[in-house]
């Protein structure tokens, strides 16, 4: 029963996906590698779900550590460029490389090499998620400092908003996770890990605006005289 | 089992430390960045504004200037009838007049006295110049000589005619002092007026005061200090602070 409420409330990831697709032409130019992670994301919510409710491990129950682990290491790498392409480390190539290689590198010790692939192992999942936070802020910060125009129709400034969120609360639930798996569940780790859902929601839902606030910028050229 | 239950803790709490910590220096590194952006920006402004005001100055002394007395010359060379004599001396003072307001508007784009002999005269002579035709009494105090780098000048020069132009037009003050000075390589520029003073808070609100707004701007690009005092009937004060090197 809870598998197929998550599975439900993570189904909110068509929210910005439906209007990514509608306003398709618009954001496209600033946003394909968010939207392709949005796609992915959905693509791996329903091989998770088949794997928690029909694949059975000998213990009632499925596990979708697998198709998450793949997913957080193309999360990473999409995440990385996308926030490369706005800017990140934009003169900077070489070290843009070695940015996102250390945490790839960190993935196929973690998931290869110690063969954690079928577990949900923290290290590179807390790693990424605290650099993308850090990332986004910086983000931010430059777009508060640097843009003249509404920040509220910046798609850039509210994605990041939503980066914020969703990646600091991960940090926080990886936390509580492990916590959870030392000692006996406690009520507020618990409380943690059940609300990481709701908000994947309320982030789907920021993603979502970004989308709609959009506005295609004008290509000016001679022939349009 | 307790002490692996703290060690994750204080790493989850120092990482959530890390990213707030970050915030605020991220913040703070992009509006410094800002602002020397934002000063890059007055710098290139001003300095057009500047470079046009010498070039019209130049081409009203240097052309127009002398076309006009040529003008006179000739003029005054016609032979005429007597009756045309008043035509013809109304005729040279408009002139005059001409000639002397082309030069008035020369001088206050820019004064040749400090393109050729330097801040202190250049002053000296505005001062000279203003306290005669506006009737304020200027005291000029050069404590020090003051060796003030060529492109730092015209900005100090121009601050300097903002202080007095601010004491004649807005506090109708009838005296004014100033000082001039050179401490630890930063010129000291001190002025204070008898006039009926003013709101800063309020003069900065309001969009009108371009005044202090341009005193502001100039002091910043050259990385000074300014700092006024002033209170409604209690004349003001302007004390200014700018780094030689």
């Amino acid at each position: 029963m809870v598998s197929i409420i998550n599975f439900v409330i993570s189904q909110s990831i068509w929210i910005p996906i439906i209007i990514g697709l509608v306003r398709f032409k618009i954001i496209k130019s600033e946003c394909l590698p968010f939207f392709l992670l949005l796609v992915i994301g959905l693509f791996t919510e329903f091989i998770s779900f088949l794997l928690i409710r029909y694949a059975n491990h000998g213990h009632g129950y499925g596990s979708n550590a697998v198709p998450t682990n793949i997913f957080v290491l193309i999360e990473w790498l999409l995440l990385a460029y996308q926030l490369h392409s706005w800017g990140f480390l934009k003169k900077r190539k070489e070290l843009f490389y070695i940015f996102i290689s250390a945490p790839v590198l960190i993935w196929i010790v973690e998931n290869i090499i110690l063969g954690k692939i079928v577990v949900f192992s923290p290290y590179f999942r807390i790693l990424y998620a605290f650099l993308i936070a850090l990332v986004s802020i910086s983000e931010i910060n430059y777009r508060i400092t640097h843009d003249n125009k509404n920040l509220f129709r910046n798609p850039k400034f509210i994605i990041c908003i939503g980066l914020i969120l969703f990646f600091v609360y991960q940090i926080l639930y990886e936390w509580a996770y492990q916590v959870s798996l030392i000692e006996a569940p406690m009520g507020f780790t618990t409380s943690i890990i059940s609300l990481f859902a709701y908000i994947n929601v309320i982030t789907n839902i920021i993603f979502g605006i970004a989308f709609l606030v959009g506005r295609e910028e004008k290509e000016f050229e001679f022939e349009s005289l | 089992m307790n002490n692996q239950l703290v060690y994750i803790t204080v790493i989850f709490a120092i990482l959530i430390t890390i990213i707030i910590v970050y915030f605020f220096a991220s913040i703070i590194r992009y509006h410094r960045r800002y602002m020397k952006l934002q000063r890059e920006r007055i710098l290139i402004e001003i300095t057009i504004q500047e470079n046009e005001r010498k070039r019209i100055a130049t081409d009203l002394h240097d052309s127009l200037g002398p076309l006009l007395s040529a003008v006179k010359l000739n003029i005054n060379s016609i032979e005429i009838q007597p009756e045309d004599q008043e035509i013809l001396e109304k005729a040279c003072r408009s002139l005059d007049e001409i000639i002397g307001s082309m030069r008035q508007i020369s001088y206050d784009l820019l004064p040749n006295t400090l393109e050729l002999k330097g801040l202190t005269e250049a002053v000296r002579e505005f001062i000279g110049h203003v306290g005669y035709k506006k009737g304020i009494n200027i005291q000029l105090y050069v404590v020090k000589d003051i060796s003030v780098p060529r492109e730092k000048e015209i900005h100090v020069f121009r601050m300097l005619q903002e202080i007095v132009h601010n004491a004649i037009k807005h506090a109708e003050a009838k005296n004014l002092q100033i000082g001039l000075s050179e401490e630890d390589n930063s010129l000291l520029l001190l002025a204070k007026d008898d006039g009926k003073g003013f709101d800063i808070e309020k003069a900065k609100e309001n969009s009108h005061g371009l005044g202090l707004k341009s005193l502001e701007s100039r002091c910043e690009i050259l990385n000074g200090i300014l700092s006024i005092e002033s209170k409604p009937g209690f004349g003001t004060n302007y004390f200014v602070k700018i780094p030689m090197v």
